[in-house]
């Protein structure tokens, strides 16, 4: 070979080394594509210890008249993500909880929202019964796509994500919330 | 040099390419989580073979990066689920369930779907574990190794393919629950013409060895 071909053949390596490069993206990219119907897709699915630090993925559902809400309605609070549903028996053991840290700091900037991979009306029922008359968010494969987007790949409930009033994620919880952890995270950024 | 560099490249790309396969190997959590949050039946929403112990890459990648859910699971490796042809009108469900998980007993629902001359009997659950719990009460869980036979009511007796339709729910004793997860499997009844208490054979390969 002389070296112009040499030469030649190079470049096509380069290109086409950027080519699959290119192609490979592209197919992680639909690896996590799970898009969710809102229509900020910018963050596909995360994992707790990559969304922590991280500014809080966009989405919107509809509310319990069947609205749909934005997250943003809520910028400059600390804002409680939980995610939970009527049919998970420890989601309804932590709602007093949360109804109780709503009430004691919701003066000061806390927000809490439920986000119910659930029927309205089961929702809307159960929310009442325990006394929690803080926002709620309704979904099902949508709902389970924006719990995705926030850390939590497998849908499992209940699931808790606390955002400071820039909306940067500062703490996620799997499982039930104890009064006393989710005050000690929440003072922090109060 | 032109042959084997441009060898190379089809390889590379090819390789690359997002193919069929990786397409099917990617949505399994998205099955999983087909749910339907009524009693009603759900409409039918794609179908697969039940085979429910495959691990898709990605979730042993994740597992393996420590990306998973806080040690939770992936719902399919929670709760292993298979289904099998133990005769003309018998069907079996099974969940390998690992430990620290467990089904809810009131949560199963059976429907077979696409099957003239094929209808599901009455469905005898197996008594489950007793827990309570301070919202529902005396609850029955499964756990371990739970096998839920199906008796079919047949009006004929030639080979016909079913779908079978699974609903299940659980959680993980460490506090967490999972969606309610609907299965979709397709299975070949044999020729009934023994009758239906004839052979009993599994068919091949369903799920392997049983104790």
């Amino acid at each position: 070979m002389n070296e112009h071909e040499s030469k030649r053949g190079v470049l096509i390596a380069y290109a086409l080394v950027g080519l699959v490069a290119a192609l490979a993206g592209f197919s992680i990219y639909q690896a996590g594509g799970q898009l969710p119907a809102g229509p900020q897709p910018q963050v596909l699915s995360a994992s707790p210890e990559t969304l922590l630090g991280a500014r809080r993925p966009e989405f919107s559902l509809p509310n319990l008249r069947g609205e749909p809400i934005s997250i943003s309605r809520w910028n400059g609070d600390v804002v409680l993500l939980n995610f939970w549903a009527t049919w998970c028996l420890p989601c309804r053991k932590e709602m007093p909880t949360l109804a109780d840290l709503q009430g004691q700091y919701g003066e000061r900037g806390f927000q809490v929202v439920g986000v119910a991979i659930d029927l309205p009306d089961a929702v809307a029922k159960f929310a009442a019964s325990v006394g929690a008359d803080y926002p709620q968010l309704i979904g099902r494969e949508d709902a389970i796509a924006v719990a995705d987007r926030y850390g939590n790949q497998y849908g499992a409930l209940p699931y808790s994500v606390l955002m400071d009033r820039d909306g940067i994620v500062r703490f996620t919880k799997h499982g039930e919330l104890s009064k006393e952890e989710l005050e000690n995270e929440l003072l922090k950024l109060l | 040099m032109h042959r084997s560099w441009i060898l190379l490249i089809v390889a590379l790309i090819l390789g690359s390419l997002p193919t069929a396969d990786a397409g099917s190997r990617l949505p399994p959590l998205q099955e999983a989580f087909k749910a339907d949050w009524t009693t009603e039946s759900a409409p039918a929403r794609g179908s697969e073979t039940a085979t429910g112990t495959a691990v898709s890459p990605l979730d042993a990648l994740g597992q393996l990066l420590g990306a998973g859910d806080e040690g939770i699971l992936p719902p399919d490796e929670a709760f292993r689920f298979s289904a099998a042809v133990e005769d003309a009108s018998l069907l079996s469900v099974r969940w390998l369930i690992a430990d620290g998980y467990y089904l809810y007993r009131d949560k199963m629902r059976f429907t077979v779907n696409d099957a003239q001359g094929a209808s599901l009997g009455a469905v005898s659950l197996p008594a489950g574990e007793i827990i309570e719990d301070e919202f529902f009460g005396r609850v029955e869980i499964y756990t371990q190794d739970t096998n839920i036979t199906l008796p079919l009511a047949r009006t004929d007796s030639g080979t016909r393919t079913i779908t079978l339709e699974v609903q299940y729910q659980g959680c993980a004793e460490v506090g967490v629950c999972y969606p309610p997860i609907t299965k979709m499997v397709s299975l070949r009844l044999p020729d009934d013409a023994t009758g239906a208490h004839g052979a009993r054979t599994r068919s091949a390969g369903a799920w392997g060895s049983k104790s």
